[in-house]
């Protein structure tokens, strides 16, 4: 679960860099809910997780998601949903 | 064994150990980062073998049409991709160039990584002895 959430982390923000080229940012409308989806695992990765296991790559995958959603949606608005 | 003092087989094994030690922490990561390597590379193999194995109008027919271009009649940097990839499948490089300029740097590097990723597979299966060598 834990490296599934570093997965989903990692093709979110790589989506989310292509979705920054010119005329690709409608691209956000997919890896959105695609960083959401990573969220929601990353945050079930996090509860499931017993007491002094490690963390790190689903606290990572939190990140992650969270950087290319927050950004995904800054370059959709300033793309007017379509640029 | 013979001719190792004792602390420098004492340094060895403190040596292996941060090694091993490191490998176990990162082996998650890595397999992460493998697994993303795999995907993206899937999407890019697809992406340059489709105009091989498609006809030019079902390319250009699945191929979605530029914003810029419809709403603003303005070329982005990217368009005539499809167009210059269909050209390179036929073998025509001055054409591909004529359309985008970008496009061979770009389709040979999509090449490379699917051969770097090949390469790598192939090294890694036969690391873990899943491919016999003989």
């Amino acid at each position: 679960m834990k490296t599934a959430s570093l997965i989903f982390g990692i093709l979110a923000i790589v989506g989310m860099i292509v979705g920054f080229f010119p005329c690709l940012g409608s691209l956000n409308w997919i890896n959105i809910p695609f960083a959401t989806i990573g969220l929601i695992i990353s945050i079930v990765a996090m509860t499931q997780a017993k007491e002094g296991e490690p963390k790190g790559n689903a606290i990572a995958g939190l990140v992650l998601c969270g950087v290319a959603m927050l950004f995904g949606l800054i370059r959709l608005i300033a793309g007017g949903g379509v640029l | 064994m013979v001719g190792l003092s004792g602390s420098t087989l004492l340094g060895k094994f403190k040596k292996d150990n941060v090694n091993n030690r490191k490998q176990i922490k990162y082996r998650e990561q890595k397999l992460a980062l493998l697994i993303v390597w795999t995907i993206i590379t899937l999407i890019i193999t697809i992406v340059i073998l489709f105009p091989f194995f498609a006809d030019r109008q079902t390319v250009l027919k699945n191929a979605p049409t530029c914003i810029s271009k419809s709403q603003f009649n303005v070329e982005c940097s990217l368009c005539g991709m499809t167009r210059a990839f269909i050209e390179i499948s036929n073998g025509s490089f001055s054409n591909a160039i004529d359309l985008n300029r970008g496009s061979i740097v770009i389709f040979f590097t999509f090449a490379l990584n699917f051969f770097i990723f090949i390469f790598y597979l192939i090294f890694k299966l036969r690391s873990t002895k899943i491919i016999d060598d003989t």
